[in-house]
């Protein structure tokens, strides 16, 4: 079978557009830097 | 390996929205977070 060559094509995600791009990055990153603290804010707010 | 010029410049405004959307997006939710440690505490 053939796959489509080039920059870009061969990634789970799409970089056609920088700013949707950049979104995404950041809910991806962000979400994964946020959540250890969100865990502490939970067990601190617990009784 | 074999590669081209960029398709499309980056402009000095995209770079600055860029790194400063990086930068909020990983400093906000923490530093509201920590800031906020010691009303967590009393509550908690």
């Amino acid at each position: 079978s053939h796959y489509e060559e080039g920059p870009g094509k061969n990634l789970p995600f799409s970089v056609e557009n920088k700013w949707r791009l950049l979104a995404m990055m950041c809910l991806y990153f962000g979400s994964a830097f946020a959540t250890p603290f969100l865990i502490l804010r939970h067990q601190l707010l617990k009784k | 390996v074999h590669s081209m010029p960029p398709e499309q410049k980056l402009g000095v405004l995209e770079l600055a929205i860029g790194f400063t959307s990086c930068l909020v997006t990983f400093l906000l939710p923490a530093g509201w977070i920590l800031s906020h440690l010691d009303s967590y505490k009393k509550r908690g």
